[in-house]
């Protein structure tokens, strides 16, 4: 991380005094307290930030973010605090600014189908303020009961119905983003388009590098008639992936298509017994929904798939009960692998579908290599692998090794023509491999568009971007291309 | 002037660093089908990049395709169309140039999006992926090849609809579709536009996934030819799928919201769809905006702007309005959107007009600055389109 501005630590009583009375009840400074904020869901780095400030308004966010550009401090934006990256890992010399208070619902407008809300209004909550009308909101992040739109705008969120219905950037309709000069725009709202540089779209997944997320408004779609989920089993993962690259080509889109190898089943058996198949070494979950004529004409096609590609079972709901225990145990696989080993790194790689097999094959024999098990349960219809690799920080090198297997499995992504994270963010997590994917100059074009917006690197610094770079006043700019050896330099 | 057409990626650098060096100015362009949009301006030279043209890698089985930016669109969608894929975007040419053909670039830098936007997006959300010379002759890749990614900034979203004033595409990957059979129709006739719009919107919220909500007055259906004799407007819902599911929606859609409905699965209803996209109505209008508003605005828009003519798309989301000699001014529009909680555009006008008046919605100062900033960013030297989407950017 950048290393800590000496001067902004020595004057932290002063800032923290004028901190409050920008917001007042809403700035945590002891050092207890600050312990809460030390981390995100990316447990294993840790740093208790300058001080948590908690703003109630927008009003209240361009104002810190002004005096925050006046007085050269660090901001390090946080929604929920479940990135899976480390996008909210807070700087011993910047302020946390934690948006958990801005939780209203401020308007659901069914007649443009949106809703308008504040940046800590949780994924769930959106969905659940409207379904009485038939209406939900697509992206759902595993998490989406705890993390919040903000976040999910900043780290363009995706999840399990990505594959149909796109990502929160194909989601969003406007955003309201407080720049850090405290100036407040407005990009988009509730026309389909906004008009100009798409702007919103440039700051949907900037992982808060470029303004701190005030307002969303969100597209609500109506709930499908049905939906229908079949489960199926494979004598191999690689037949379960192959069902799924058979699927893709021919012109199916399910709602999702998720897979999870035998060592992530037994994990979710022993958790909460979904019932899934005992004899096969990989299943293979196809959601399908729409209406009903359609969801099963498609399951049709899906189980001859199926069936050619190898399937020793295949079932299929014929009720909303049935449904949510075929996903039960998909729900649960994280928690469940978490029971299992003291510590667990979650990948989130894309690669072309028709690799998923030779992939997978190769993240099995590095396994063995590394002495680490690994489970699969992934994303398989948009090629979005999530292998949870197992370790226990408490052991004597462990945690560095669990980091060189998963830095391989994402260099393997990349060579077969995939990328370093299909829907987590690069936050601190990938940083250093940005280089696998972009040369040197797709890097430094990607950090002007950094300086354009942030020219003093005051917003959360040290994420995403590997190289050193330096803004010059007055639109100009140098980017100078420092590689690691400058680890302790400041980093965008 | 002069006219550059390179032959390859390094060439189109090296034709950007020199003139970048010189200060000279380039308009980008591919055979130049949509010259007249956008505002006009004048360049010391043209950067043409149809002869960057070819698939490079379609990849069927993975719903993925990569282009030459200067690749005729048409070229693209027939080799879709080979395997059964299309453009979910619907990709009209929005050609105002006779013989000129619109290419792959071109259509996604301008932003194009059809009647599916409202359900599958548009450009924005199919570019998955470019390579690019910005205004230095630096070449850069963003994006990549696969449809969930979220590696840096996400620049394929500001490469649609950027006009060419960052950078110029050199390569497009983008996401295909499964194509779909000739669409169904739902048709109600003599609905005025209040209770139209209305009946679309119940549509778009329904679960009956609809793929078209358009709205068509009888001027506009004049201009398609001898379409619904005696009709004073069409609503028009569009289903597509197999035919057995397209008869199923239609059907369910008819008893739930629209009894008096008549459908239509033939050759009209495709016809209709492809004419309103391809912007028939329209051919002879001098003065053409397009407004995205708030779908329950468009009512209000209308009555405000009085147009001669329109199409109501998206539910009422979208909006074309032509006039003759008597359009109200730029400024006027461009008020009446924002106050409606949307934006115009001016789509077509004399080059006199669109060097004088905002063709692209004005927009507040810090954004303004933002834009700036970020053309700085890509073209430090102003060279590329320069003045095509605001004046001195």
């Amino acid at each position: 991380m950048p290393e800590a501005n000496k001067d902004v630590l020595a004057r932290r009583p002063a800032l923290i005094e004028q901190l409050r009375r920008l917001v007042p009840d809403g700035v945590i400074a002891d050092q207890d307290a600050l312990a809460a904020y030390d981390c995100d869901a990316l447990t294993a780095y840790r740093q208790k930030p300058l001080a948590v400030v908690l703003p109630r308004s927008a009003e209240e966010v361009s104002a810190v973010l002004a005096f925050c550009h006046r007085e050269q401090v660090r901001v390090v934006p946080r929604g929920a605090g479940t990135s899976l990256s480390g996008g909210a890992l807070p700087l011993a010399d910047g302020i946390l600014l934690g948006l958990s208070r801005m939780n209203r619902i401020r308007e659901i407008d069914l007649e443009n189908r949106c809703a308008v809300v504040e940046p800590g209004v949780t994924n769930l909550a959106i969905t659940k303020a409207v379904e009485a009308q038939g209406f939900y909101y697509a992206p759902d992040p595993s998490s989406q009961v705890a993390c919040s739109i903000g976040g999910n705008v900043a780290e363009n969120s995706g999840g399990i119905h990505c594959l149909k219905y796109g990502l929160t950037t194909n989601n969003l309709l406007g955003v309201e983003l407080a720049l850090i000069g405290g100036e407040r725009i407005r990009l988009g709202g509730k026309a389909m388009e906004a008009g100009g540089l798409d702007l919103m779209g440039l700051v949907t997944g900037s992982e808060g590098l470029v303004g701190v997320v005030t307002e969303v408004t969100v597209r609500l779609l109506p709930k499908p008639e049905i939906a229908r989920a079949s489960l199926a089993g494979f004598p191999t993962i690689e037949d379960a992936a192959r069902c799924v690259a058979l699927i893709i080509a021919a012109g199916l889109i399910p709602a999702a298509m998720e897979i999870m190898d035998r060592f992530a089943m037994d994990a979710v058996e022993t958790y909460c017994a979904p019932g899934y198949p005992r004899d096969a070494a990989a299943m293979l979950i196809v959601e399908l929904d729409g209406i009903a004529v359609d969801v099963a004409s498609a399951l049709g096609r899906i189980e001859q798939i199926a069936r050619a590609s190898g399937a020793v079972s295949f079932s299929t709901s014929n009720s909303e009960a049935e449904r949510t225990r075929i996903w039960a145990g998909r729900k649960a696989a994280f928690a469940a692998a978490g029971r299992i080993a003291p510590d667990m790194l979650c990948m989130d790689g894309t690669i072309p579908r028709r690799e998923l097999a030779r992939v997978l094959g190769r993240i099995r024999e590095m396994a063995k290599d590394y002495g680490l098990p690994v489970a699969n349960v992934f994303h398989a219809g948009d090629g979005n692998l999530h292998p949870l690799i197992m370790f226990d920080v408490m052991k004597d090198g462990d945690l560095e090794k669990a980091e060189k297997f998963g830095a391989d499995i994402l260099a393997l992504c990349v060579e077969v023509g995939g990328v370093l994270t299909g829907e987590h963010g690069v936050g601190i997590e990938k940083r250093d491999l940005m280089p696998l994917m972009f040369a040197p100059e797709d890097l430094a074009q990607q950090e002007r568009i950094k300086c354009a917006f942030d020219p003093d690197a005051l917003l959360n610094p040290g994420k995403v971007f590997p190289s050193l770079s330096a803004c010059v006043e007055g639109g100009a700019m140098h980017v100078h291309k420092g590689r690691m050896p400058f680890a302790n330099l400041p980093r965008l | 002037m002069d006219v550059f057409t390179p032959t390859s990626e390094a060439e189109a650098a090296a034709v950007v660093a020199e003139a970048a060096e010189a200060g000279r100015s380039l308009a980008i362009e591919g055979h130049g089908s949509k010259r007249g949009l956008g505002r006009s301006i004048e360049t010391s030279g043209v950067l043409k990049l149809s002869a960057l043209r070819g698939i490079i890698v379609y990849e069927p089985d993975e719903l993925v395709i990569t282009v030459r930016a200067g690749t005729p669109l048409q070229e693209v969608e027939a080799a879709l169309a080979e395997k059964n894929q299309c453009l979910a975007f619907e990709p009209a040419s929005w050609s105002f140039e006779a013989g000129a053909e619109a290419t792959i670039g071109g259509t996604v830098a301008a932003g194009v999006a059809g009647s599916r936007r409202v359900v599958l997006g548009g450009a924005r959300d199919h570019l998955i992926g470019f390579r690019a010379v910005n205004g230095e002759g630096g070449v850069f890749k963003a994006g990549g090849r696969v449809v969930k990614n979220v590696t840096g900034y996400d620049l394929p979203k500001l490469a649609a609809a950027s006009f060419g004033t960052l950078f110029a595409m050199t390569e497009l990957t983008l996401r295909c579709y499964p194509r779909t059979e000739a669409p169904t129709s739902l048709v109600m006739h003599d609905l005025n536009v209040t209770q139209g719009c209305a009946l679309l919107r119940k549509a778009v919220g329904s679960a009956w996934e609809a793929t078209g909500f358009c709205y068509v007055p009888r001027p506009a259906l004049d201009r398609l030819g001898a379409e619904a004799e005696g009709a004073q407007s069409l609503t028009v819902i569009r289903f597509e799928g197999s035919a057995e599911s397209m008869a199923a929606r239609a059907k369910g859609f008819a008893q739930a919201l629209a009894p008096e409905a008549s459908v239509d699965a033939g050759d009209w209803s495709q016809r209709l769809w492809s004419e309103i996209g391809q912007l028939k109505p329209f051919r002879d209008a001098q003065n053409l905006w397009r407004l995205s508003v708030p779908p329950a605005a468009a009512p209000r828009a209308l009555q405000l702007l009085h147009p001669e003519c329109f199409v109501a798309d998206w539910a009422g989301g979208l909006l074309w309005l032509a006039y003759g000699a008597a359009a109200p001014s730029a400024v006027e529009v461009h008020a009446a959107a924002f106050d409606l909680g949307g934006h115009a555009m001016l789509f077509r006008a004399g080059d006199e007009m669109r060097r004088s008046v905002l063709v692209f919605a004005p927009r507040d100062e810090a954004t303004m600055a933002l834009t700036r900033r970020l053309k700085q960013a890509f073209d430090p030297a102003g060279i590329l389109n320069p003045g095509r989407m605001y004046a001195g950017i």
